[in-house]
């Protein structure tokens, strides 16, 4: 079975937990860090799909996170979900920036594409990183 | 080289040309004539020294000679001469003042001694009348001058009393005796509402008897502290009436130690303060402009899991009404006695699908997180509030440790992903002020370390007693302000940030609020080591002036 994984990077416990409950139904699996070491350590043992971080958080914010994650894995899918606004600073390595507080269909539906076009490469045997899209 | 002239008169040819050769010889220069007619001419025409006449003479009489000669030149001195002496002659020749008396025969050398006294005599008595005469002139000159002046002080009193009526504050000058008004102009008559009264109804009135005892009880106290100190006193703004503001400025006016008039000064700061008001107001705007991102960030995160899980739960509620209606009908088919096999059986799928024990524990987990969510926006928007209350804002004790949690707690989000924040508070005594206001003072300092640390850094908050003052220092350990720079950072409108980011308000803000508490604010930095910023607060407020509403 080719089941997709999801990783959620937040250091809000709450946000996590409203994030997995709309997500629970979904046809792929979520896994969750509120700690970005935590984070990076699933990476290291588990293929992930497509990360959805937070953008700033302790010591460290979303652009770095995607750097280090594209290090580890390159070609994954990053979406940055922040509740800051008006941020000019946010990277380019996201594929997408969404905002806090999110629309339950959109941010559905954009992990869906995200990860349909995935599949789609992968089917096709083409090799591809996220600034080609 | 000046001779000195004499006149001779003798009919007899011989005396005259023996005393005009003896009187040459003697050094002076010598008229001498036989005819009185050609000596009055010669007198008329030149100023002598002496003059010597003899007593009998053909056509006129000595004696009326000398008449006409003090009528024509009173200073020259006259000697009579005569051959017969008479007691009524010597009378009259003193009461006509002549200056001396000599007889037929007489010695030449008394002559000569004679004439030089009298012309020693002629000069004094010029002399004198020039002295007289330039005393006079003196004199006259300074009547001018004196005239000119009083004219000018006239003008001048008049300028200044056009200034005293069309000054733009009210004044009011009182003796500084029994404190009896003395000049009112028509604004300070307006300003404490007795317009209908004219100037002259106001002169030498207590002020007691005029004025609103809400204004003349504040000219008590303060004069009451004039008398104390004897320098400029202050009071207000203060609300007067509906809707003034007045403020007090009084004066002494001191002439050898003795205070001999009080100006009351009487300033309607009304618009000013509502000037003010609104100023205060959009500088807070300005900080919460500053605060804003970091505030939307901060509410952003709860509303974002708040909202999900509401739709979540939408979900679930919808799940549920589906079950509790199956339940239903299980119930009303259980009742009528039909077989209820294959419902059960159809429930229990439909309950495994909606994972219905999940939901019921969940449903649980959700309220809570939610309410969580909640409480933290209403803390927000409540400390928000705080920040922006203008009117309630009430001078009063301030609690300066408190106020620094609370602006801690407000700039939370600011800090927690830079910054390090450390408190180190010890137990102060109370200041006298606005705790807002302060707080403000203090978020601003705290935004600006924040901002100060590029990356990761630390921020100390200290509150500590030195003396009659309290001390606050905010310091972070970020970039550092180089010496040009710090020049300037308390000046409005100066900023280091890009556009947007700062209104360049905050601390000239901060310096405007801590000199309204009769405070201090400084700064210490080093570039690329720190920057700290303290605050010297007094413990217990000036009595003089109050603090500024």
């Amino acid at each position: 079975m080719n089941e997709q994984v999801v990783l959620l990077i937040d250091d809000e416990k709450n946000v996590i937990n409203s994030l997995k409950r709309l997500l629970r139904r979904e046809p792929y699996k979520l896994v969750a860090a509120t700690r970005p070491e935590k984070a990076f350590s699933i990476l290291d043992r588990l293929k992930v799909s497509l990360v959805i971080t937070n953008h700033r958080m302790e010591g460290i914010n979303g652009d770095e996170i995607i750097s280090r994650v594209q290090q580890k894995s390159p070609g994954v899918k990053c979406i940055i979900l922040t509740g800051y606004t008006g941020d000019p600073k946010h990277s380019s390595r996201a594929w997408k920036v969404m905002s806090k507080p999110w629309n339950d269909t959109e941010i559905k539906e954009t992990i869906r594409e995200a990860l349909e076009i995935n599949t789609k490469t992968n089917a096709l045997g083409i090799t591809t990183n996220s600034e080609d899209i | 080289m000046y001779r000195a002239t004499v006149l001779v008169i003798d009919d007899d040819e011989n005396v005259c040309d023996i005393l005009k050769t003896s009187l040459i010889e003697a050094g002076y220069q010598v008229d001498a004539v036989l005819e009185p007619e050609i000596a009055l001419k010669k007198f008329n025409e030149q100023q002598y020294d002496a003059v010597i006449v003899d007593l009998v003479l053909p056509k006129i009489m000595g004696i009326d000679l000398l008449a006409k000669f003090k009528e024509i030149n009173p200073d020259t001195s006259v000697i009579l001469v005569t051959a017969h002496p008479a007691i009524d002659t010597a009378r009259l020749a003193v009461q006509l003042e002549a200056f001396d008396y000599i007889s037929k025969p007489f010695e030449l050398r008394e002559i000569i001694s004679k004439v030089k006294k009298a012309i020693d005599k002629t000069k004094g008595l010029r002399e004198k009348r020039e002295y007289g005469r330039t005393l006079e002139a003196k004199l006259i000159e300074n009547l001018k001058d004196i005239e000119f002046q009083s004219q000018a002080l006239k003008i001048e009193q008049e300028r200044f009393y056009g200034i005293f009526k069309s000054a733009s504050f009210g004044l009011m000058v009182l003796n500084g005796l029994d404190r009896r008004i003395i000049l009112i102009n028509d604004l300070c008559k307006k300003l404490v509402g007795v317009s209908h009264l004219s100037e002259q109804e106001c002169f030498d009135k207590d002020y007691h008897h005029l004025i609103p005892q809400e204004i003349s009880g504040q000219m008590d106290l303060l004069i009451h502290k004039l008398k104390e100190e004897h320098e400029c006193v202050k009071a207000g703004p203060m609300k007067i009436g509906k809707d003034s503001m007045l403020e007090f400025h009084i004066y002494p006016v001191m002439s050898d130690g003795i205070m001999i008039a009080i100006a009351v000064m009487i300033n309607d700061v009304t618009e000013r303060k509502h000037l003010e008001k609104q100023l205060l107001m959009a500088s807070k705007l300005a900080g919460i402009g500053e605060l804003a991102a970091g505030i939307a960030h901060e509410i952003n995160n709860p509303i974002g899991f708040v909202k999900s899980n509401m739709g979540t739960l939408n979900e679930y509620v919808e799940d549920i009404t589906k079950l509790i209606n199956m339940y239903h009908t299980l119930m009303s088919s259980t009742e009528s006695g039909a077989d209820t096999t294959e419902m059960i059986k159809s429930i229990k799928a439909f309950e495994k699908s909606i994972e219905a024990c999940f939901l019921l524990e969940d449903i649980g987990k959700i309220v809570n997180e939610n309410q969580d969510g909640l409480v933290r926006v209403t803390k927000i928007v409540n400390d928000l509030r705080t920040f922006t209350r203008v009117d309630e804002d009430k001078k009063g004790r301030v609690n300066i440790n408190k106020v620094i949690r609370e602006s801690l707690n407000l700039t939370r989000n600011e800090c927690k992903y830079k910054a390090n924040v450390k408190m180190e508070l010890s137990e102060v005594p109370e200041v006298f002020g606005f705790s807002n206001q302060l707080g403000q003072v203090l978020i601003i300092l705290i935004i600006n370390a924040v901002q100060a640390i590029e990356k990761e850094g630390e921020i100390a908050v200290r509150s500590f007693q030195e003396g009659n003052s309290i001390l606050v220092e905010v310091s972070d350990n970020g970039k550092g302000i180089d010496n040009e720079t710090i020049e300037q950072i308390f000046d409005p409108f100066f900023t280091t940030k890009s556009s947007g980011e700062g209104t360049g308000l905050g601390l000239s803000i901060a310096q405007d609020i801590i000199t309204k508490h009769h405070g201090k604010i400084t700064v210490q930095s080093k570039v690329g080591i720190g920057t700290t910023f303290r605050i010297e607060l007094p413990i217990l407020p000036k009595p003089k002036e109050a603090v500024k509403t």
